[in-house]
């Protein structure tokens, strides 16, 4: 038999696996909104650890992780550094979000700051801005299953149909067992990622170059730039100090308020369970180290690879390291849970924000709760099947468009934070502040000459947003003192 | 600990760790990362760019385990 087939009936099954363990575990859900977008509040500590595991894990980092280290070097390290600080917001707000959702049936992000601020218009812009966020991230993990079909089939599955099998598999889980396929196929598929990337993160280096230690050897010789802080830009220079720090502190704001992991805080049974998936988040982030470990181990050995993004596929097909057909299988496997494991998510938040938050709201009580399910679930195949449109169409512009997307997810972290921290925020100063942050994030994306310092266009957003905010706040009249009691927590 | 001062207590706490945490983002980017950011001293073979950041994270791991125990 040759060598492809044996990685593609290996891919296939793996496939096979991953939707009988979506189905399998929607069976005991409740046939409500409540328990197909918020699984019942019922996820214990292993499944939430993984739906958040799975944020790491994305096609970008399975593909793009060592993509970076292998072209910029050190620039990769800013994904650790935001990982180090990123989730630990929720410890503060997480249990206060969650006995709120308990006590007022919130299922999605937007929920909460609708009612807070009493406002219609909020989540309604707030559903639209996550909407637009989250179609280019799940454009880049479709081309990403697409790609794996093609380099393991050597080009007889075309990357259409890639992109179409993996992602009719994640549509029949996510349709059927809601947030609970969600959650038990990342389990599934994070701890089969795990091991492969400390497998190949080791053995990769040890192959090529003896170990390690003397792969950083003779990079530290032949291209110490690519070692030391903030290693290089995109073209090849040193980057900036100023783009470094900003892309660690716009991601580490966004990251914690990201609509479709913050509405995750609502699926936790209880809340140790909640700190605990936030106390051991790091834990995860540390294999990002020996993902970029596979990318280190490409620069002197296989130079000049374009995409670098293509440098793991690259070094695990070539004959130099001779890799038997199965664990290539068993690599482009964890690849594909790499995409699932991030698309997945996305389209089930996409489906929900939709109705929830956009529709709930423009058109207040016209859907009951089972035709509110039925509607997310239609949603979830119209989001999947626009996104898998536009992976179809080819070219550069999808980088630019997650870039926009990324400033103005940080928008919603000074929402989060004065709604727990400051009483006197008011509607007007919420929704200015909130409007400020988009529209400069919005202008500096789009005439990045006014970006001073090489900073992200979301930092400045942030701080616009802020100052507006509060501003604002101050010149209108505080919110009723009633309304504002049913916020305390204990 | 009495029960009127349990709260007040816990509220001291979770200053001083957000505090910790503002400092170690701070440690993270510029004007304080690069001065570390340099390939020696190694670390296991890892250059100490790389060391400084896998240090932060696994204290990042360790205050909020440390926290978490109190708590319970």
């Amino acid at each position: 038999m040759p060598a492809w087939v044996i990685v593609f009936l290996v891919t296939l099954g793996y496939l096979f696996l991953s939707l009988a363990i979506g189905l399998a575990s929607g069976r005991h859900q409740s046939e409500t909104t409540e328990g197909y977008v918020a699984g019942d509040r019922s996820l214990n500590f292993l499944v939430l650890y993984f739906i958040m595991g799975a944020s790491v894990f994305s096609a970008f980092a399975f593909l793009g992780g060592p993509g970076w280290s292998y072209s910029r070097g050190a620039a990769a390290f800013y994904i650790l550094a935001y990982a180090a600080v990123g989730l630990v917001p929720w410890y503060f707000f997480g249990p206060r979000v969650a006995e709120l959702g308990r006590r007022f049936g919130y299922v999605t992000q937007a929920e909460l700051f609708g009612h807070r601020f009493d406002s219609r218009a909020i989540p309604a812009i707030l559903a639209v801005l996550s909407i637009f966020a989250f179609v280019p991230y799940l454009v880049i993990q479709m081309k990403g299953a697409g790609y794996v079909f093609s380099v393991v089939t050597e080009g007889r599955v075309p990357e259409w149909a890639g992109s179409a099998i993996a992602y009719a598999v994640v549509l029949i889980y996510v349709f059927r067992s809601g947030v609970l396929g969600v959650g038990w196929t990342n389990t599934f598929q994070g701890i089969f990622m795990m091991v492969l990337a400390w497998g190949l993160g080791l053995y990769l280096p040890y192959k090529l170059h003896g170990g390690v230690g003397p792969m950083f050897d003779a990079i530290a010789a032949a291209a110490p730039d690519m070692l030391r802080g903030p290693g290089l830009g995109a073209d090849g220079q040193p980057w900036s100090w100023g783009g470094y720090s900003s892309s660690v502190a716009i991601s580490a704001l966004g990251f914690s308020v990201w609509p479709h992991y913050f509405m995750k805080i609502y699926t936790a049974r209880d809340l140790p369970t909640l700190k605990k998936t936030v106390v051991f988040y790091p834990t995860f982030a540390l294999f990002l180290v020996p993902i970029m470990f596979i990318g280190f181990s490409g620069v002197l050995a296989f130079p000049g690879v374009v995409p670098a993004d293509a440098i793991l596929p690259t070094i695990v097909t070539s004959a130099q390291i001779g890799l038997p057909p199965l664990i290539v299988g068993l690599f482009c496997a964890g690849a594909l849970a790499a995409s699932m494991s991030t698309g997945d998510a996305l389209l089930h938040a996409a489906g929900s924000i939709a109705i929830k938050d956009f529709w709930g709201n423009i058109q207040p009580d016209s859907l009951s709760d089972t035709e509110q399910r039925k509607w997310i679930r239609t949603l979830v195949v119209v989001v999947g099947a626009v996104s898998y449109l536009l992976s179809l169409i080819p070219g550069q512009s999808l980088v630019g468009l997650l870039l926009l997307s990324y400033g103005p997810i940080a928008q919603i972290f000074p929402l989060t934070v004065v709604t727990f921290l400051w009483p006197r925020v008011t509607r007007e100063g919420a929704l200015f502040g909130l409007l400020t942050g988009g529209g400069i994030c919005l202008l500096l994306t789009l005439v990045p000459e006014l970006a001073w310092g090489g900073v992200h266009a979301g930092i400045y957003g942030v701080v616009g947003n802020t100052l507006v905010m509060v501003v604002v706040s101050l010149l209108t009249p505080p919110m009723k003192a009633e309304h504002l009691e049913q916020f305390a927590t204990s | 600990m009495s029960e009127s001062t349990k709260p007040q207590r816990r509220r001291g706490v979770y200053a001083a760790v957000a505090v910790f945490y503002i400092a170690l983002f701070v440690a993270l980017i510029w004007p304080v990362y690069p001065r570390f950011a340099t390939i020696e001293p190694r670390i296991l073979g890892v250059p100490f760019t790389l060391a400084y950041v896998v240090g932060a994270l696994t204290l990042s791991f360790v205050v909020l385990l440390c926290l978490y125990l109190w708590e319970r």
